[in-house]
């Protein structure tokens, strides 16, 4: 019975998503064979994490969109780069060190030690580990965004590399892990709330504490000046192809073909709707304006909210989660901008905040066993752990960077933008008539 | 305020009007007969120091400058000329006679491009901020002294020729005190409008302006 439901779902899957033409002719073969019954069920798990995979794939370019509209347009390349590289830093990395650490044999409950470089295995395991090198990066990138516009190009990606090689594999093992300590202890956090999402909000705040703010965003007389994106149409687009991988990301972490994905994606999307109508909302109460930025980053921000909770929460709370999730993120962009936090695009208040909040609220709102003291005192030790692990390492990693290569780039590169002191390349050379800056000048300028 | 931190503040009030030989002689008069009169007495000793009817024309102007420059933070004010009893002329030997070469002229033509784009108030602004923070661009003291100066009577010659290297971190010195009064999204079309405004006079030299940059 539960094969049969698989397969449907797979079928519709693969008519659904056409676009992906490869995995739906994948998925249609699968489905032809089903009168044969010869499919097992170990391939039809495949192709759904694989797919999956693919959708989370995608958010690379969701993430890079939007961080580049929400930047100047003199940071564009910069910031399209950053988001390439670290995907492709990050998937070496984690295939390298980081899905041994997190997956591998794990004695201890802290870190895994084999299936380092992994080269041979069973087809399963190498599904699992292109899924999770998806994660990895995803981990890795929505850091780009915090630091954007004044971080040396090469300090980012070394600081890419530590994440994907380190912070976040030790972090995974000890909750996706099944022997991890605070797998042991019942933690939730389903699709990575807290491994993913939070992680990257608290590696941003170390990066950015230690990189300071762009130059003029905070004025020494405390005037807070506005640095506004150059590209709002990039910025939404940016946020809906984000939106679109959320279903990969939450409803592939099932790991399989399973009945319960119609529910994750459901709660996915109130998740996303609300947290974007609670942003809005907050806007209104405290009368300022409705930024686009704020909408987006509120959708987003509900979306890391239901992460954790998505396969055990029911769908009014998933949606209350959202809408909670989305006020946060307005909230938090607040916050930071009054302790002269420098954060390009809400990042840690999107990531770091709300995948507090989404990790706490999978478990009030746990499924059959809600507002349980015991299982809310878990989430808790566990945001913690988290905290204190990741922001410390991540601050000594940066701080090693900084002291050894540098992570700021110098006022000379701000005033250039990075677009020319880190590429040699303008993003719009036939659209920058009105800047100090043009196509025609990159030859005559001098290195610095 | 002892004698040579006010005869800096006169010293600073009259720069901009006159020549060296009519500065030593004010710097001297206002040594010997002004120094220990009190503030009112500059009225009076402004009207000696109109020698000329160019002088007299814009005397209420030198008087303002005096005040103000009374008034001004230390930072604020020129290198003391010493005193200058006795003396025909004052002794400042670079300043009449240097000839800028073309990358310091587009310099001093764009800073004064860039300043031209801001009001009065943030102007001076901006001029305290370079001065606060002209010690991180390590320049040797004389180069130092002589750049502030500059800096603080903006509208006196250029004392001298200085590296490219060093012209091109006073920019960005600019730059940045932009950004701080008026955030980048603003400093960034300044800068650009200043580049803009000097790229002719730049062609002309035969300099490229971007060097600067």
């Amino acid at each position: 019975m539960q094969r049969n439901t698989c397969l449907t779902i797979l079928t519709i899957l693969g008519l659904s998503l056409g676009l992906l033409s490869p995995a739906a002719s994948l998925a249609g073969a699968v489905s032809s064979q089903v009168s044969n019954e010869t499919v097992s069920i170990l391939a039809i798990n495949s192709v759904w994490v694989v797919l999956a995979g693919a959708l989370v794939f995608l958010m690379q370019a969701g993430f890079a969109m939007l961080e580049t509209g929400m930047s100047r347009s003199k940071n564009a390349v910069n910031i399209m780069m950053k988001n390439y590289m670290d995907l492709c830093v990050g998937t070496v990395l984690f295939w390298l060190v980081g899905y041994g650490l997190m997956f591998g044999t794990n004695v201890t409950g802290w870190i895994g030690t084999d299936h380092f470089a992994l080269g041979d295995g069973d087809d399963w395991e190498f599904t699992l580990l292109f899924f999770h090198i998806m994660f990895a990066s995803t981990a890795a990138t929505i850091v780009s965004g915090a630091m954007a516009e004044r971080t040396n190009y090469l300090s980012y990606l070394f600081g890419a590399i530590g994440i994907t090689a380190v912070i976040y594999p030790v972090l995974g093992s000890w909750i996706w892990n099944d022997h991890g300590w605070l797998k042991q202890m019942g933690f939730i956090d389903f699709a990575g709330s807290t491994v993913v999402h939070s992680l990257g909000g608290w590696c941003a705040l170390a990066g950015v504490i230690l990189l300071g703010p762009r130059l003029g965003r905070f004025s020494e007389s405390g005037k807070v000046h506005s640095i506004p994106g150059h590209n709002i149409g990039m910025l939404g687009l940016g946020g809906f192809i984000l939106w679109f991988g959320w279903f990969g990301f939450n409803a592939g972490s099932t790991l399989e073909a399973s009945t319960n994905i119609g529910l994750i994606v459901l709660n996915t999307q109130l998740s996303g709707a609300a947290g974007a109508i609670g942003a809005v909302l907050i806007s209104v109460i405290m009368r300022k304006p409705i930024l686009i930025s704020n909408t987006v980053n509120g959708s987003i921000a509900g979306l890391v909210a239901i992460t954790a909770g998505c396969a055990t929460m029911d769908v009014p709370y998933a949606a209350l989660t959202g809408f909670i999730g989305g006020i946060i993120s307005v909230l938090g962009v607040l916050l930071l901008e009054k302790v002269r936090i420098d954060d390009v695009v809400g990042a840690i208040s999107v990531h770091g905040f709300a995948g507090v909040w989404g990790t706490l609220a999978a478990g009030i709102f746990l499924k059959g066993n809600m507002f349980n003291s015991d299982q809310i005192v878990v989430q808790l030790i566990g945001i913690s752990a988290t905290f204190i692990w990741v922001f410390f390492a991540a601050l000594i990693m940066y701080g090693l960077i900084k002291v050894t290569f540098g992570l700021r780039v110098s006022t000379m590169h701000e005033q250039r933008g990075l677009d020319i002191t880190e590429h040699g390349e303008i993003a719009y050379p036939e659209f920058s008539q009105n800047v100090a800056y043009r196509a025609e000048n990159l030859e005559q300028l001098q290195k610095i | 305020m002892n004698l040579p931190l006010r005869r800096r503040a006169i010293y600073t009030g009259l720069k901009p009007y006159l020549n060296a030989t009519e500065m030593a002689q004010a710097l001297s008069m206002w040594e010997t007969e002004f120094s220990l009169k009190p503030p009112y007495a500059l009225a009076s000793f402004v009207t000696r120091c109109c020698t000329t009817d160019e002088l007299r024309r814009v005397r209420t102007q030198i008087l303002r400058a005096l005040i103000t420059a009374i008034e001004s933070p230390e930072s604020l004010l020129l290198s003391d000329p010493g005193s200058q009893v006795g003396k025909r002329t004052l002794s400042d030997e670079d300043s009449d006679t240097i000839v800028l070469d073309a990358k310091n002229s587009i310099f001093v033509a764009l800073s004064g491009a860039l300043w031209n784009t801001v009001d009065e108030a943030t102007e001076k602004s901006i001029i305290d901020f370079i001065l606060r923070n002209l010690t991180h661009l390590k320049l040797n003291a004389k180069q130092s002294q002589k750049i502030k100066d500059w800096f603080i009577s903006r509208n006196t010659a250029f004392p001298c020729n200085f590296e490219l290297a060093t012209l091109q971190k006073l920019i960005n010195l600019n730059y940045i005190a932009l950004c701080e009064y008026y955030g980048p999204v603003k400093a960034d079309k300044l800068l650009s409008q200043a580049t803009h405004a000097v790229e002719a006079e730049a062609a002309r030299q035969q300099f490229n302006l971007h060097d600067l940059l």
